[in-house]
């Protein structure tokens, strides 16, 4: 039980009606990146904001380093660092006295204050920037900001919610990369995100979750590993659709072909072999294929396969 | 804790500072209300100051100086009540009622002319009505006294010259002399002889009068001045609640809650340096009225202060209750609720507000309807808001305003 940064035990919170989180229980390692994985309205920012001690813990509990939430909220929150998801930045002032205003709220002073305040401008790539105000940045310059802030304490538990959203591939790289430099550093990351890759590269496990429960939770391999099937996509073109799933299920024996609109799809164990019989059939047929995407077994199969292809508007 | 309510008051203090149009907002504008109501257009016709005098001099002297008060274009006086002589009782009964008395009365004692003719220093009372509009009353008062100090110099010459001719006659008749030739000379010497003496001198005297029940209506700087610092103080409002809005919206806030800051120490920081900046402000503003208007700030600073602080301190916590954007005008579309009722919204309400406040241009409703429930002297004015929090801000404004001529009246009652 010492070894663990967080403990989460049948957590549940709702808004109202609308029931956000059912039941969830995981547990985080000390020093270990976990991936919070799951669609829109999953309930992975609202378990963020129990963790954050931001909600109030209704039912269920919450442990960060052997203290309940719920009691020692005061002593649990020197040791988390928070990155919302939103940019939670004073914009008018420039990034030495966001950082320095976030410095005072923890305590830090004097030429602490601006020693971390240089490290964490260095960690965030924003060292020639810092005496500028925070409206003249560009998107992705803000995310690294607002990580910069989360970690000016130095936090022992690092909660990050979707930190990368918006940004161009090179801050992406950057944010990746420091986050790395911080698991390295022995600091527990909660990393939760839409991004499968950056979950792979980034955690040694994840959980996924949907519709408030937790779905699966391990390491990214070992869920990979629990799927064996492949899956494909194939972009028909108007009115084709129909026509090429006949045909496919006369003359094949592909599993579970599906048409969604345009939308030919299936879930196999053998994608290569299937793939090329649609080929083969939409060319007898003189069907133009627009598109075609192949996934072989990966993080994205799993969250798919687990969390369904509906589309999510929440 | 300190550290953490000290952090957040900077950043505050930082952030307004970046806000170029905080300053203008809390400082010029009502500061050019103040200026612009107090000096500028639908200034009424200037009204002759209400003065009675109480004459009570058995001689001619008084008499003069009354005839000469009642042929002065600034003032318009009463002599007489109830179709005798004013009384020096009816005099004071008048004073009382602020409502249609008279600002001064003059008094005159019944040997006001016996003492001047012995060369005896000879007093004129004053009683001044208890009112903020003290000034002009002032001035009035200095008048007053350049008029009796003129007539009675008058008086003096024709005085001397009279006892130079019965002197110059009795000399001729007691040398049986009938030849005049030596007139001239001798006239001369006599007024020389009577001019040496020492004039006699005139002794104002001050007399307090009784607090009245109600206030004479003050002139348009000792509305505008108070009237416009109040409005200027609860602008704050609008700035604490964009602030707030902007935290709640922008993320920050929530954020700060996953930090280990308490609520209370949130709060404070928060508002400490709007209450710096809104006392600030005020003390601005109130002296510059005095400085330019000379408003009377009352005779107990510790009851301004009080009033100031007590008023700054409503004004802060109204900033706290703004829960939307468009309640806190914060996109500058609001209709502004002022007590010059410019605004207009979803919102109407009548109220009662101070005439000088609400000029005509000002585009009022000056029907002019007095009643009960309003101030005493004050017109009917119209208040336009839109969106309840305005709305509140314009009845907590109303209601600092009342209280403010509640603080003056009470000040003058406190006044030596």
């Amino acid at each position: 039980m010492d070894e663990m940064a967080i403990v989460v035990e049948d957590l549940h919170y709702s808004y109202g009606k609308n029931v956000a989180l059912s039941g969830a229980s995981f547990d985080v390692r000390k020093g270990e990146v976990f991936g919070l994985l799951g669609p829109n309205g999953a309930g992975k920012t609202t378990l963020i904001s129990l963790l954050t001690g931001m909600r109030q813990i209704v039912r269920g509990k919450v442990s960060i380093h052997g203290m309940d939430m719920n009691e020692k909220a005061a002593a649990i929150k020197p040791l988390i660092g928070v990155v919302p998801q939103s940019i939670a930045l004073y914009p008018t002032i420039t990034v030495r006295d966001n950082l320095r205003f976030f410095a005072g709220i923890y305590g830090i002073k004097g030429k602490v204050r601006e020693q971390r305040i240089e490290e964490v401008l260095q960690v965030a790539g924003l060292g020639d920037r810092a005496d500028d105000v925070v409206d003249t940045f560009s998107g992705g310059m803000k995310r690294r900001l607002n990580i910069a802030i989360g970690i000016l304490h130095k936090p022992q538990v690092l909660l990050m919610d979707e930190p990368t959203v918006g940004v161009d591939p090179q801050s992406r790289n950057r944010i990746i990369e420091s986050i790395e430099a911080m698991a390295r550093e022995g600091m527990t990351v909660v990393y939760s995100t839409h991004y499968m890759e950056e979950a792979a590269r980034l955690c040694q496990r994840v959980v996924i979750m949907d519709n408030g429960r937790v779905l699966a939770m391990d390491s990214p391999a070992a869920l990979c590993n629990t799927v064996r099937e492949g899956y494909f996509c194939v972009d028909t073109g108007e009115k084709n659709g129909p026509e090429l799933l006949q045909a496919l299920q006369s003359e094949t024996s592909i599993p579970g072909l599906s048409l969604q609109g345009n939308l030919l799809q299936a879930e196999t164990p053998h994608v290569s072999q299937a793939v090329a019989q649609v080929i083969e059939v939409s060319s007898r047929l003189g069907i133009e294929l627009n598109s075609l995407r192949v996934l072989g077994p990966s993080l994205e199969t799993v969250f798919l396969k687990l969390t369904g292809k509906q589309l999510r508007d929440a | 804790m300190f550290n953490q309510v000290y952090a957040i008051a900077v950043k505050e203090i930082k952030v307004a500072l970046r806000d170029h149009g905080l300053l203008p907002l809390l400082l010029l504008m009502p500061a050019m209300f103040m200026l612009i109501l107090s000096m500028g257009g639908g200034a009424a016709a200037p009204r002759r100051m209400e003065i009675a005098a109480v004459n009570e001099d058995q001689g001619e002297v008084a008499a003069r100086i009354v005839q000469r008060i009642r042929q002065d274009t600034a003032f318009s006086l009463r002599d007489a009540a109830n179709g005798a002589p004013m009384s020096r009782l009816a005099a004071e009964e008048q004073l009382k009622n602020r409502e249609s008395g008279p600002l001064l009365v003059v008094e005159f004692p019944a040997d006001f002319s016996q003492r001047l003719s012995s060369q005896t220093p000879a007093s004129i009372a004053f009683a001044e009505a208890p009112t903020d509009g003290a000034a002009a009353i002032h001035a009035g008062e200095e008048r007053v006294k350049m008029l009796a100090a003129s007539e009675v110099s008058s008086w003096q010459s024709l005085r001397v010259g009279q006892n130079a001719l019965d002197t110059l006659a009795a000399q001729a008749a007691a040398a049986g002399q009938k030849d005049f030739a030596n007139v001239n000379q001798e006239f001369a010497r006599a007024i020389a002889q009577e001019g040496n003496a020492t004039p006699p001198a005139l002794v104002f005297q001050q007399v307090s009068a009784d607090q009245g029940n109600g206030s004479k209506t003050p002139g348009r700087a000792e509305h505008n001045v108070p009237a416009y610092t109040i409005f200027g103080i609860f602008f704050i409002v609008q700035v604490i609640a964009t602030s707030l809005l902007r935290e709640r919206e922008g993320g920050t806030f929530q954020r700060l809650h996953t930090a280990p800051v308490a609520r209370a120490v949130l709060l404070l920081g928060k508002l400490l340096p709007f209450y710096l900046i809104n006392t600030v402000q005020a003390a601005i503003l109130l002296g510059l009225g005095h400085l330019f208007f000379h408003v009377s700030l009352g005779t107990s600073l510790s009851a301004l202060l009080l009033m100031t602080l007590g008023t700054v301190a409503a004004a802060n916590a109204l900033g706290l209750f703004v829960r939307h954007r468009q309640n806190a005008g914060a996109d500058g579309a609001h209709g502004c609720g002022d007590p010059a009722g410019h605004g207009r919204g979803r919102w109407a309400i009548r109220i009662r507000g101070p005439d000088a406040a609400f000029p005509a241009s000002a585009g009022v409703d000056q029907s002019g309807r007095h009643g009960a429930a309003g101030i005493r002297g004050h017109r009917l004015a119209r208040f336009g808001s839109i969106g309840d929090s305005t709305l509140c801000r314009d009845s907590v404004c109303l209601c600092a305003l009342y209280l403010w001529h509640r603080r003056v009246e009470v000040s003058h009652g406190l006044g030596p």
